[in-house]
């Protein structure tokens, strides 16, 4: 029971979101993310000056995309994941780094290691970590 | 005082013993973060991979934040209190996380081509949905790892006792 007023109060916040969304298109600001050309490509460079008798370059960013309808996982593309955890790798090691550098710096301004909460207790709730 | 990690001694099955709650917390935590990073893999998925991913990712998300309501609002509450500047931190993470999220996935069933056609619901090409939904993916990849980041030491810990691996711990016998 809980957890169903929990989860109306989750969707109440889900669609005052979606809500803010829509005032958004309807405002000027929307041309802040509309891509103007109502397909799944983001926008690239414009008014590009070509110079004659150049031949024409390959269409990187239709690359792939264009070509991946309803045909299931591609493992020619899995660059594509790769690309993804590297992105989200690099971020959470840089955090993490940071974090434990931090941790170090109060270590050693309060001159000795600070004290290791027991290991073997009990896991404790996601909620007394955040 | 010299100090050395090493592999503490093996702790009793009975103080290993992880709450369910804590277990559906892991998993569900690890579900969401793989399936979201394979989803923003367009290329990788393809079309109708990605847009019911998007949609199981979505119901999963209003579970997520459901199971960790009563975080939201007593870090809410006490935001302009005592709370230490990490928490603010995870807090304002969580609130750009949450409303990038809902509108990634919002827009992705506005603008589907796949999964709706199947519910039989036809849906136009927007361009400000379109632009919406690849906007806010892009800031939700950041926006996630960071959210990750900052409960890395709870999943290190509470993976080591699910997947019963040795922990480390310092001691000061070396």
């Amino acid at each position: 029971m809980k957890f169903l007023r929990q989860l109306l109060a989750v969707f109440a916040v889900a669609a005052v979101i979606i809500g803010l969304g829509f005032v958004w298109k309807h405002s000027p600001l929307a041309s802040l993310v509309a891509d103007g050309r109502g397909n799944d490509q983001r926008v690239g460079i414009t008014n590009v000056q070509v110079q004659p008798n150049t031949p024409p370059l390959p269409d990187v960013q239709n690359a792939g995309r264009s070509n991946r309808g309803n045909h299931g996982l591609s493992i020619a593309n899995v660059s594509d994941l790769a690309q993804s955890m590297v992105v989200e790798g690099l971020i959470i090691g840089a955090i993490v780094v940071i974090d434990l550098r931090r941790r170090n710096h109060r270590r050693s301004q309060s001159g000795g290691w600070l004290r290791i909460p027991a290991q073997a207790g009990p896991a404790t709730r996601r909620d007394h970590s955040h | 005082m010299t100090s050395s990690l090493s592999v503490a001694r093996p702790v009793p099955a009975a103080k290993r013993r992880i709450p369910g709650r804590t277990r559906v917390d892991f998993w569900l935590d690890i579900a969401l973060f793989v399936a979201f990073t394979v989803d923003y893999s367009f290329n990788f998925t393809g079309l109708t991979i990605h847009e019911w991913t998007g949609i199981v990712l979505g119901v999963a998300l209003l579970a997520h934040v459901a199971l960790h309501w009563d975080w939201v609002v007593r870090t809410t509450t006490k935001l302009f209190g005592t709370r230490a500047g990490r928490e603010r931190i995870r807090w304002a993470t969580d609130l750009l996380l949450i409303g990038a999220m809902t509108l990634c996935v919002a827009s992705g069933v506005l603008i589907s081509r796949s999964a709706m056609a199947v519910l039989g619901w036809h849906t136009n090409r927007d361009s400000f949905w379109t632009g919406l939904h690849t906007t806010s993916a892009d800031i939700c990849v950041a926006l996630v790892a960071v959210h990750v980041a900052l409960s890395w030491r709870w999943i290190l810990t509470v993976g080591r006792r699910i997947l019963s691996l040795p922990t480390r711990t310092k001691n000061a016998d070396a």
